[in-house]
């Protein structure tokens, strides 16, 4: 069965030391409306990103993804769909230095449980712009490159979900506009529904918001 | 990419502290498989010596030392034994065969032996050149003998007084070949072998007084065996050698050879033609019985001493086990060692590379794929220092092999696998899985959100 909207979250209240993180009433994000999780730093973005791809369990509150009840499934149904179907961009990129970058891709396939797949990861590397560079390390790369690999690595699973966590912070504009492009396009070209975290209000005029956040005590207030 | 690639990339990009772990490893590993296989070899040379011979009879003395010296070829012996002894064993009923060995002289490293035909074939040699020894000074090469010395038939070889390389030569009795051994992986090899009638030939050349082969013991340390009274009889062999003696050939060393048996039998107590001696016996029980009554009976009752060769080496093995005990004790602290570096190493990595884990999980590596990560990277080396370090033994082997004759009398082959090199994998991947257990487990409990979250 197929499920109408690839979010839906409602309720879901999560602390982190005995201090409320997030609280967020509802979301529903169908498939293909890319949007903005907007917010300030400490209002529950990164933590909303890590709720949706599974890699927390929020303490209250009812949250799916394709369907699936993420507090139900258990650890490994989380993997297992966040294998499947989300690819997460992060503010600091975090590649894996000690491999090129053509392995990175490899790696991401190769963690999901996923067959290799020598032409699609070239295919997604020439989109990037980055098949003559496929055997360097992360480190002989430019920001910019490490960007776009970051990106293909989350892409290279096919996922229907791309999340993105603040992609442009500290980005002159220029940049700012170059990686909302990137993510975009290759959201579209791979089909995935693009949803990015983030605090910059530069980016409200490419997505629309979907859900601005409040830090805790504005919430209060 | 699998965890195996992204392993062996991670420890490439630590070249220093992986090839440090690996070193350790695979020295303790190496120390551990080169005495396996040094034991082995020794085992199997002892197993080989002291097949099918039940008992030695020899002179009092230490019962070790007689089978070392007789059987092994590699003490000295404790005295000589009457001839008639010999005669007198194989009339007895329980006795299948007994072979008589004189000893006292040798051939640059290696012993000559007076003894019979049933010496050679006891221990399964087969002239493969020439033939078989028949009268006094002839003799048949052991394999490992005639391939060191170059000799070949009719070659002419001179025996030197004692049981050690240097003693005195005797150039005006020289040894003809008559034959040469195929080699056997036994004390044969290593052995020339003739008559007994020419060690006696040899000796009564030198000293004309003495119907005994030399008691060579004393001529090979320069030391004299007093073998004491005490046992109803009094056997002593009291070969006053000065070390610093030059030896020459007017034979004016001091040999005292005195030869008190209380006993009656008269087999050795004065020097005459009818009064020859013989360094050991070698027995072959008839019956089973004979391991019990057959020792007891000539301990007890004679001038000689019976000893099994089963148990002396059983003592031998115990023996030497205290110091290979020992050796294997460091050889395990090295493996430990590595262990330990090992784990250090992974906690370090691990710190390092926290995010690269973090980010496994968010591409939806399970828990038990970070762990199986961390494990496989200390397999990996463990594995690795293993395979080294049983090849640094072997290489080891094969060194020792080449430029020692000894180790080559081991029978000792760098080929040669033993099944305790498999249980030395097991015990270094079992190290590597405990000095990883810690970092892996670590690895699994991280909280991944929250990691992420730091930046």
């Amino acid at each position: 069965m197929q499920a109408a909207n690839l979010i839906d979250l409602d309720d879901v209240v999560h602390h982190a030391g005995g201090k409320p993180i997030l609280s967020v009433a509802h979301l529903s994000l169908p498939p293909g409306r890319h949007g903005l999780l907007l917010g300030p730093s400490g209002s529950g973005k990164t933590t909303l990103l890590h709720a949706l791809a599974g890699l927390l369990v929020p303490d209250r509150g009812r949250l799916s993804l394709l369907g699936h009840d993420l507090r139900a499934i258990g650890d490994a149904g989380r993997d297992r769909l966040r294998a499947d179907h989300v690819g997460i961009v992060f503010q600091q990129l975090h590649l894996i230095h000690a491999v090129s970058i053509a392995d990175n891709l490899r790696l991401a396939r190769g963690m999901a449980g996923k067959a290799p797949d020598e032409k699609g990861l070239k295919a997604l590397l020439i989109r990037v712009g980055l098949a003559d560079r496929m055997n360097a390390l992360p480190a002989d790369l430019s920001q910019g490159e490490r960007q776009r690999v970051a990106v293909a690595r989350a892409l290279v699973n096919q996922p229907a979900l791309l999340l993105a966590d603040e992609p442009t912070s500290a980005l002159d504009d220029a940049t700012c506009d170059g990686v909302i492009d990137l993510l975009l396009e290759q959201a579209a070209l791979s089909g995935a529904t693009l949803l990015v975290a983030t605090h910059d209000r530069r980016l409200m005029s490419r997505l629309p918001v979907l859900l601005e956040l409040a830090k805790p005590m504005e919430r209060a207030a | 990419m699998n965890m195996l690639g992204l392993s062996l990339a991670y420890l490439r990009r630590r070249p220093l502290t992986t090839g440090l772990n690996l070193l350790l490893l695979a020295l303790g590993v190496a120390l551990i498989a080169f005495l396996l296989l040094l034991e082995r070899g020794l085992e199997n040379r002892l197993s080989r010596d002291v097949a099918g011979i039940d008992m030695v009879v020899g002179a009092k003395g230490s019962p070790l030392q007689l089978v070392l010296s007789a059987v092994m070829q590699v003490d000295v012996p404790t005295g000589n034994v009457p001839l008639a002894a010999v005669e007198e064993l194989r009339r007895n009923p329980l006795v299948r065969q007994a072979i008589p060995v004189a000893m006292g002289d040798s051939f640059g490293t290696y012993r000559i032996l007076g003894t019979e035909p049933a010496y050679i074939a006891h221990y399964g040699g087969q002239v493969v050149t020439g033939r078989m020894f028949e009268g006094p000074m002839e003799a048949v090469l052991g394999a490992e003998v005639a391939a060191s010395s170059g000799l070949g038939l009719d070659g002419a070889l001179v025996g030197s007084h004692g049981l050690t390389a240097g003693g005195e030569a005797h150039a005006d009795m020289p040894y003809r070949v008559v034959g040469i051994l195929a080699r056997t992986g036994t004390v044969l090899d290593r052995l020339v072998l003739t008559p007994v009638s020419s060690v006696w030939a040899v000796h009564d050349h030198h000293h004309p007084e003495d119907k005994a082969p030399p008691t060579t013991g004393d001529h090979a340390d320069g030391k004299a065996h007093e073998h004491g009274a005490g046992e109803g009889h009094d056997h002593e062999h009291a070969h006053h050698h000065d070390p610093d003696h030059q030896h020459d050939h007017d034979h004016d060393h001091d040999h005292d050879h005195k030869h008190d048996h209380d006993d009656g039998d008269g087999a050795a107590g004065q020097a005459s033609s009818d009064d020859r001696e013989v360094t050991a016996i070698l027995v072959r029980y008839a019956t089973p019985l004979a391991a019990a009554r057959l020792p007891r009976e000539i301990n007890s009752q004679t001038s000689m001493q019976a000893a099994s060769p089963a148990a002396e080496m059983l003592r031998l093995r115990a023996l030497m086990g205290v110091g290979l005990d020992a050796m294997r004790l460091l050889g395990l602290v090295l493996v430990l060692a590595a262990g330990l570096s090992t784990f250090v190493a992974l906690a370090n990595a691990l710190q390092e590379r926290q995010y690269d884990l973090a980010v496994m999980r968010a591409l939806g590596a399970g828990r038990g794929r970070i762990m199986g990560q961390i494990l496989t990277e200390a397999m990996l080396v463990a594995l690795a220092g293993t395979v080294l370090g049983i090849a640094l033994a072997h290489a080891g082997v094969a060194a020792l092999s080449g430029f020692s004759a000894r180790a080559r009398d081991l029978g000792l082959s760098a080929g040669q696998f033993s099944v305790g090199e498999v249980w030395l994998l097991g015990l270094s991947l079992l190290v590597a899985l405990l000095a990883a257990a810690v970092p892996a487990i670590r690895a699994y409990r991280t909280d991944v959100s929250r990691l992420l979250a730091k930046g």
